[in-house]
């Protein structure tokens, strides 16, 4: 299986919502994940962030890039959206109404300007007049509103775009006329603007729309750089260059057509199987590369890699505090006591790794140092909380309390680095636990996950904002949504209710800090490392970006011959 | 003849019903509720729910829905995977030529090496050569498919570099290490079959007496032995089909590539209920139909068998 | 109701059974005996585990991973520092195990059904004939991931999958041999003589056949260790971090580069367990009948 790196891409990353970045304009808001959005140097996330652009002569023209990813996506419609390996191929076949640089600022996209009313429920674009779809549609108001209309449609079962839309009452888009168009909210909306300059709400052909209805996923059609090709199930994704491309966002590194004929994405889901192919010349860029061989063949001038470390929620363990034994607090604590974070980033990642002690990553806004200090691996520790706690290590090293074992329930699911699963199992069962592995695929997880059949659930999300937190702790998100840590707070209620919808941002901010530490506090996550994206790639590539959230930006690399 | 091939043909057809009822069972064996296993981790509304519920067809009889299955896949329809949406006969439209490529070149393989070694062997009966090659045969019987494959990459992909480890298309040399991983076992058993069967014939009366009559030696082996020894392979060819698309499942694992092995096992992992009951049908189905017609074949090629 | 008054038919039939004839001129067979004895040393190595390693196979140590073999870990750690030999050991007895309770589960349901079918005849034999058919028109690992996709991952309903897949290769083999026994003398005048159909089955037609089932049960075993092997390889069976051959190689994969004995070593396994096994059932297949019979290999 895979290294880093399935995690980053095969799992559900839920992020079905709001606030991208609440601070939005706000530069502070973002702040060392954006320097590192052009990191394309040695293996070390930490290393000097030298932009590769300067030392380079001018860009050629032409070649196939072919990129060796994990996972498929389910469908190439952006309202249908979910995953992570989806949004990485619509980056390159779609524009959307806004562009959200690296750093955060917003620019136009395919609106030139645009205008919120006061309290943030309709937004009002003045529209490019020079843009057509891929299939020759012209773009306007109207291509605007069948794309929002869709996503809301009944043909989208459940996306991240619809998420967004439904949360905050999605009423209509007003045509005005063919390039101004108003979208129009029954509930306050401030991030909408960062959110329209995602992936999720870009824009598609209205003809296409209508002409493939539920089958769109399979024939996208939009205004990007480049064109959809075709899609051959389990095997690949081919892009070809739109020659009509001239209206690329401001902070690209260069304007026109993009640089490359085409644009192959492999779907190899076994990282070996990635590395071979990148080894025997296959591949240009493979997608999360296995670890130790990243490392080595970067270190021997193979490869250049490019990590990307994700701001938001690290890999964490969320545990079940509706479940025996893991509704003790002290059973909690000593979960996260005997879990050497440290050595587990280190073996599992190697350099590439990076322990995480906190339910945020110290690269997302709001990130509080306190929390994250509240515990430091202590195996001793941890068997002392779980021998007053009363549990008592039987002769096979297990610990047994009332004749119950002091089971842990853990679904893995078999895309995820094994070495980390078996590893922190290895960990636990050093203090006692027994620690019981059910592998399991997305949708079988999903059904148990909403059972509240399991001690702990695995958890990751990037974004530059803390606002996933609410999606996972806030109570009323226990029945229905993911709230798995299952914990009811009034306090932490609160806090997470005023920092989603506080505009002041240092209210805000206190709001997310005290989140954080009850979070900690109460022991309710088991954190383990900071997600990074890596990308190991052949010296050829030129110019290898990425965007706010970790997507490579395809647009701007040129290759070398 | 013609009633033996009747009640031949009608066999198949009951065999063909039953395998038909066995895969429209498989989505409601599953343990729990199907439609929550489908929608997993989306949250969905109780009226969504129960529009999946109404779209599956699920709340007919089952007899309804057995009946409706049916007729569906008599007409080429097999549904939409779960996962994509992709019609589930045009996923695997598009992945059964890579599976039948690997296939037929794992059968050129054993049948090309494993003949020669068992009449090579049977010829030097009892000699080291044939100790030999039946040591070999049965050390290629006993490696593991998966285990050959991680052996040949590692020699070849990743020490010789001359070959890739993972395979697309139906080049040679995308071909050969896959080919070699599927049909060493089955080189082994050919081999072993046309020694037993030329030992077998060689040791009959006619043959005893064509020498007699001082047939040279060669001509023995050629005209006479061969001849006969070749019916059970014939028959052999057929009865592999089953063990080459089984097989499929782990090489095209191994060295990733496209196939309908690979769509089994992710529709498995996926819980993609139509696409697993597609692929068992339509595998089961092939599977059927080659055996009949290899039934058949050998029936004409021994006429002896009708009698029973 | 005893057996007496027919013993006089076949005679000696307790002291001298078919089933043992085979086995005493099996073991003189050459491949016989390499094979029992590689077995013999894997199985004892595997049961015996604990004497021969006190490392313990889940025990992770991260500041030891993937060392080659040395003399503290003759099988080398893997990638987070676990000591492969005692993985391999351990590992060897859920192999071992797969590989008998699918062949108990398999044999003992199919050998059941054989017997009903070929007994009684009539249309519960074309009933079962039917059922076996069907069954036997899946290729069995295909045969066994469709039961995974019902049932599930884990390995006891990997060892469910596989036992079911060897259902019809049992039920067919007896079939045809109570078939031919059914109309022998002997079992004629027991039934005439009045005995019942339970004393027929088990005193004179069960004796006989396992005299051909034996090749079937040796040479199955193996198939059934392989099969289940494969299920693991595919992640369908043994979870971690139980260790099963299968499963490691599976791991094993990922490290081809870094670690050759992750792969090599209980890829070995399995390949002399079946070996073993195949020699064996060579042997015994020669003694029954002197011809080849194979049963549907992996």
């Amino acid at each position: 299986m895979s290294k880093t790196s399935k995690l980053f891409q095969s799992i559900l990353i839920l992020a079905a919502v709001s606030m991208l970045l609440a601070a939005c304009g706000q530069p502070a808001a973002t702040p060392q994940a954006t320097s590192a959005g052009t990191q394309a140097t040695a293996p070390v996330a930490t290393n000097p962030p030298a932009p590769v652009t300067t030392d380079t002569p001018a860009p050629l023209s032409g070649g196939v890039l072919t990129i060796g990813i994990g996972s498929e996506p389910n469908t190439l419609d952006p309202g249908a959206a979910v995953y992570v390996q989806e949004q990485f191929v619509l980056i390159s076949l779609f524009d959307s109404l806004l562009s959200v640089a690296p750093d955060a600022s917003l620019h136009p996209g395919l609106a030139l300007s645009w205008q919120p009313n006061t309290d943030y429920t309709e937004f009002t674009f003045k529209l490019r007049q020079d843009v057509k779809f891929h299939d020759g549609t012209p773009f306007n108001a109207a291509a605007v509103k069948a794309s929002f209309d869709h996503i809301v449609s009944p043909d989208v079962l459940e996306s991240g775009g619809k998420t967004l839309l439904d949360d905050h009452k999605y009423l209509e888009t007003a045509v005005i006329d063919d390039y101004d168009v108003t979208v129009k909210f029954g509930a306050s909306y401030p991030t909408f603007l960062s959110d329209a300059g995602r992936q999720w709400l870009s824009i598609s052909s209205p003809t296409a729309l209508a002409l493939y209805g539920k089958d769109y996923g399979r024939h996208p059609v939009g205004t990007g750089p480049f064109k959809f090709v075709k899609w051959d199930a389990q095997s690949q994704i081919v892009l070809e260059r739109n020659p009509d491309y001239n209206w690329a966002p401001e902070y690209a590194s260069h304007q026109g057509p993009a640089y490359l004929d085409q644009v192959v994405f492999r779907i190899l889901p076994e990282a070996a199987t990635r590395l071979t192919a990148f080894q025997s010349n296959e591949l240009q860029v493979v997608s999360d590369p296995p670890a130790l061989d990243t490392i080595s063949m970067s270190d021997s001038g193979q490869a250049v890699v490019a990590t990307f470390p994700n701001p938001g929620i690290p890999a964490i363990m969320m545990i079940n505090t509706d479940k025996e034994p893991t509704n003790d607090i002290n059973v909690r604590k000593a979960m996260i006591l005997a879990v050497n974070q440290d050595e587990l980033a280190k073996t599992v990642f190697k350099s590439l790794g990076m322990p995480a002690y906190s339910v945020l990553s110290p690269t997302t806004w709001s990130y509080d140092e306190q929390a994250a200090s509240l515990y430091h691996y202590n195996l001793d520790q941890a068997n002392q909380l779980l021998d007053q706690a009363g549990w008592v290590l039987n002769s096979n090293g297990i610990r047994v309390k009332n004749g119950k074992t002091l089971t842990i329930d853990y679904i893995t699911s078999p895309v995820w680095e094994e070495s980390f699963n078996e590893l922190l199992a290895g960990y636990l069962a050093k203090a006692g636990f027994d620690v019981k592995m059910r592998s399991m695929d997305d949708a079988g997880i999903a059904s148990e996950a909403a059972a509240g059949n399991y001690s702990m659930l695995y958890m990751y999300w990037t974004r530059a904002d803390p606002s996933p937190l609410n999606i996972l702790f806030l109570s009323s998100n226990i029945n229905g949504g993911s709230a798995y840590t299952r914990f009811k707070n009034d306090q932490l209620d609160q806090v997470l209710t005023d920092g989603n919808t506080q505009t002041n941002m240092d209210l805000r901010e206190q709001d997310y800090v005290t989140a954080q530490r009850i979070i900690m506090e109460n022991a309710l996550v088991l954190p383990l490392f900071t997600v990074n994206n890596v990308y190991m790639m052949t010296a050829s590539i030129k110019n290898f970006t990425f965007d706010l959230e970790g997507y490579p930006w395809v647009y701007d690399i040129w290759m070398t011959k | 003849m013609t009633t033996y091939l009747l009640r031949r043909l009608l066999t198949s057809i009951l065999v063909l019903f039953g395998v038909s009822v066995l895969v429209f069972s498989i989505i409601h064996l599953v343990p729990g509720d199907v439609v929550t296993a489908i929608l997993g981790r989306q949250k969905v509304s109780a009226q969504q729910e129960a529009q999946l519920r109404q779209q599956l067809g699920l709340n007919d009889p089952i007899p309804v829905q057995y009946w409706r299955y049916l007729s569906k896949a008599l007409h080429g329809d097999l549904g939409e995977s779960i996962r994509n949406y992709v019609p589930v006969s045009q996923a695997i439209t598009e992945q059964l030529p890579s599976t039948i490529a690997l296939a037929i070149s794992a059968l050129i393989l054993a049948l090309g090496i494993g003949f020669v070694l068992g009449l090579a062997a049977a010829i030097k009966h009892g000699t080291w050569f044939d100790t030999l090659a039946m040591s070999l045969s049965v050390s290629g019987l006993s490696i593991p498919t998966f285990w050959l494959g991680l052996l040949l990459i590692l020699l070849f992909s990743v020490n010789l570099k001359w070959f890739p480890s993972i395979s697309t298309g139906s080049s040679f040399s995308a071909l050969v290490l896959p080919a070699l991983t599927l049909g060493l076992p089955e080189t082994s058993v050919v081999a072993r079959m046309v020694r037993a069967s030329m030992l077998d014939v060689l040791g009959k009366e006619y043959i005893t007496a064509a020498r007699a009559k001082g047939v040279r030696e060669s001509m023995v082996i050629l005209k006479h032995a061969l001849r006969n020894a070749l019916i059970p392979v014939v028959t052999f060819v057929g009865l592999q089909t089953a063990y080459l698309l089984g097989g499929s499942t782990i090489v095209e694992t191994i060295f990733a590539r496209q196939g309908i092995g690979r769509l089994a096992v992710q529709a498995i992992s996926n819980r993609d209920y139509p696409m697993v009951q597609g692929v068992v049908l339509v595998v089961a189905v092939i599977y059927v139909l080659i055996n009949t017609i290899t039934d058949i074949t050998y029936t004409m090629l021994n006429p002896t068998i009708r009698l029973k | 109701m005893t057996a007496e008054p027919i013993a006089p038919v076949q005679p000696r039939i307790r002291i001298d059974s078919p089933g043992m004839r085979v086995l005493r001129r099996s073991f003189r067979n050459r491949s016989f005996q390499v094979g029992f004895v590689i077995l013999v040393i894997l199985i004892l190595a595997c049961v015996a585990a604990p004497l021969i390693t006190h490392a313990d196979p889940d025990a992770i140590d991260p500041s030891n991973t993937l060392l080659q073999p040395s003399q503290i870990h003759p099988m080398g750690t893997d990638g987070i520092g676990r000591d492969v030999l005692a993985r391999f050991l351990y590992g060897g007895r859920l192999s071992l195990w797969v590989g008998l309770v699918a062949i108990a589960i398999g044999g003992l349901i199919g050998t059941t059904f054989g017997m009903i079918s070929g007994y009684f005849g009539g249309w519960l034999d074309a009933f079962i004939s039917w059922i076996t058919d069907i069954l036997l028109a899946f290729p069995d690992i295909l045969l066994a991931l469709a039961i995974i996709a019902i049932l599930g991952p884990g390995i006891v309903n990997a060892m469910v999958a596989v036992g079911i897949a060897f259902i019809p290769s049992f039920m067919r083999l007896t079939r045809s041999n109570v078939l031919a026994v059914r109309e022998m003398s002997y079992v004629e005048a027991s039934r005439a003589l009045g005995g019942s159909h339970l004393e027929i089955i088990f005193t004179h037609i069960l004796p006989n056949v396992m005299r051909t089932l034996l090749v079937l049960i040796t040479l199955g075993i193996g198939s059934a260790i392989l099969a289940g092997a494969a299920l693991n390889f595919l992640g369908l069976g043994a979870q971690p971090p139980t260790p099963e051959w299968g499963a490691m190689l599976n791991a094993g994969q990922k490290y081809i580069r870094q670690g050759w004995w992750l792969t090599v070593f209980p890829g070995l396994g399995i390949f002399f367990t079946i070996l073993a096994i195949n020699l064996i059932g060579d042997a015994v297949s020669d003694a029954v009948a002197g011809t080849v019979v194979m049963p549907k290999t992996k």
